[in-house]
């Protein structure tokens, strides 16, 4: 008799996990689905080992469900795991199951952990996000099978709106680079202790992105993330 | 002097070879700027595959900035040659020749004629310098645009952004410049020796070779040897892109390039000054 009541009783917490769960990320889809598309201005600062590389403006472009281009006069590297990476996993509701972890402080706000398990075959091996009682994504925690994790943490002011960040950090893990120097056409330098183009050297990198100037579902056209 | 000066760079005019140089050069950048046109996108994403498995890379990487480096890296061997076909024929061809006798005869000073025809070589080089200049960095951005640059690195990558190059280019090419100016030096050094115009060639082109293939070496007995080696010296142009300019590595890289070249240079005036032209 007492199995059963603490089988019952299980099943009925994992419901109500579950409940909660998808709770938050119907608080979080309230903001994000009413963006259809958006557009800002973005200033991105580089902090990545090995990559010497000075900051820069941009425009970043997105359109429901997974169109993201940032376009600018130069280079930018931005790791595989993107911020944008995150309104997709919410949007795809049958491709990842959320599961309630625990209320976490981040940023000076109470926030709901959630782990967003894949339920089909995908890259993304998975995903924690931290939402406050706004349904903002205050932190994201994404990791994938080839580029291990990244950290997304957000910064929101007065003018945010539909749960889009005024600044986003990005941190994630990155290979340390070793070029041979028959490569780099660098004769007199020295070879990398190994000439492998990649060593098991992990390092961290982060990418700040600042946003401004946000425009929402204006219905730009799409030629935006294939013109030259 | 000036008339000896110009009675110098005439005889370069004439001569068949003095546009070898130029030639090679012309065939050298054309070749590179047409394989880059049509497959140039393949081989940029072979060498900077290291860095586009770890990231998203947006922006335009082929651009003329890109190209003009990548010319000016595949041309650090052939340059020294194409100098030292022109200055290392200038005393021991007139020697081979029988003319340098009839010269010495003039009423000029041996120092006269020995500096008229260093002058030249210096303008000879200076002139070849300026055309790769132009074809490397003006045609390719006529071809390909202007953009921000990556700069390949052993222990990673560097990027230049546009506005930020120019310059860069502008100390590459006056680096350039005093480095071919150092085996001109070395080629008229060994032609104010020589009685044929072979000879000075050969020598210098191997001893280029030579110390090339010891500064790559990575053996530790050629470790002590290297920071004397001019070859090691001549590839700091390199360095005017990186950020932020190592200027005291270049000028301590670019004093020792002079002093080569006024030793060189030197040796040569001492020769020549004192030597017996018999021919």
């Amino acid at each position: 008799m007492r199995n059963y009541i603490l089988l019952i009783a299980l099943f009925i917490s994992t419901i109500i996990i579950a409940q909660d769960a998808k709770e938050v990320i119907r608080r979080c889809n309230k903001n994000l689905l009413q963006i259809k598309d958006y557009n800002c201005k973005a200033h991105i600062d580089f902090d990545i080992p090995g990559l010497n590389i000075e900051k820069i403006d941009g425009t970043i472009y997105y359109k429901r469900p997974n169109k993201f281009r940032i376009k600018s006069n130069g280079i930018i590297f931005l790791p595989k795991q993107n911020p944008n990476q995150i309104l997709s996993i919410l949007a795809d509701t049958t491709s990842f199951m959320p599961v309630f972890i625990a209320k976490e402080t981040v940023n000076g706000l109470l926030c709901d952990a959630v782990q967003m398990v894949p339920l089909k075959e995908n890259d993304i091996a998975a995903a924690k996000i931290f939402v406050d009682t706004k349904g903002y994504i205050q932190k994201a925690e994404i990791t994938s099978k080839e580029n291990g994790t990244a950290t997304v943490t957000n910064k929101f002011d007065a003018t945010s709106k539909y749960g889009m960040p005024c600044q986003t950090l990005i941190s994630f893990d990155i290979k340390k680079f070793k070029v041979p120097k028959m490569v780099s056409v660098e004769l007199n330098a020295k070879t990398p202790s190994k000439t492998s183009t990649t060593t098991s050297t992990k390092t961290t990198g982060s990418i700040k992105i600042t946003y401004t100037s946000y425009l929402f579902n204006t219905k730009f056209s799409d030629t935006v993330f294939t013109d030259k | 002097m000036l008339k000896l000066i110009g009675v110098e760079l005439y005889k370069i005019y004439t001569k068949p070879r003095s546009y070898l140089g130029l030639l090679a050069i012309t065939i050298i950048v054309f070749l590179i700027h047409i394989a880059m046109y049509s497959g140039g996108q393949e081989y940029l994403d072979f060498i900077f595959s290291t860095f586009k498995d770890s990231f998203d890379v947006s922006g335009k990487i082929l651009t003329g900035n890109l190209i003009a480096f990548i010319i000016l890296q595949m041309l650090v061997v052939q340059m020294p040659l194409l100098v030292a076909f022109v200055t290392g024929d200038i005393i021991s061809g007139e020697a081979s020749g029988g003319t340098l006798r009839i010269l010495a005869g003039k009423p000029y000073s041996r120092s006269h004629i020995f500096f008229s025809k260093f002058i030249a070589c210096a303008i000879y080089t200076f002139v070849l310098v300026v055309w790769l200049g132009i074809l490397a960095v003006a045609l390719g951005h006529l071809l390909f645009g202007s953009g921000d640059m990556m700069v390949l690195k052993t222990e990673g990558l560097v990027v230049l952004r546009d506005g930020d190059i120019l310059w860069r280019y502008g100390y590459a090419f006056i680096i350039a410049f005093f480095s071919l100016l150092l085996i001109a030096s070395l080629a008229f050094c060994i032609s104010s020796f020589a009685e044929n115009s072979i000879t000075p060639i050969v020598i210098t082109m191997g001893l280029i070779i030579i110390s090339t293939v010891i500064g790559t070496l990575e053996v530790p007995l050629f470790e002590y040897v290297k920071p004397i080696l001019f070859t090691t010296h001549m590839i700091i142009w390199r360095n005017m892109f990186d950020k932020p300019v190592p200027w005291n590595e270049i000028l301590v890289s670019m004093s020792i390039v002079l002093s080569y070249t006024c030793l060189f240079t030197g040796i040569a005036w001492f020769h020549f000054t004192r030597k017996d032209i018999l021919t």
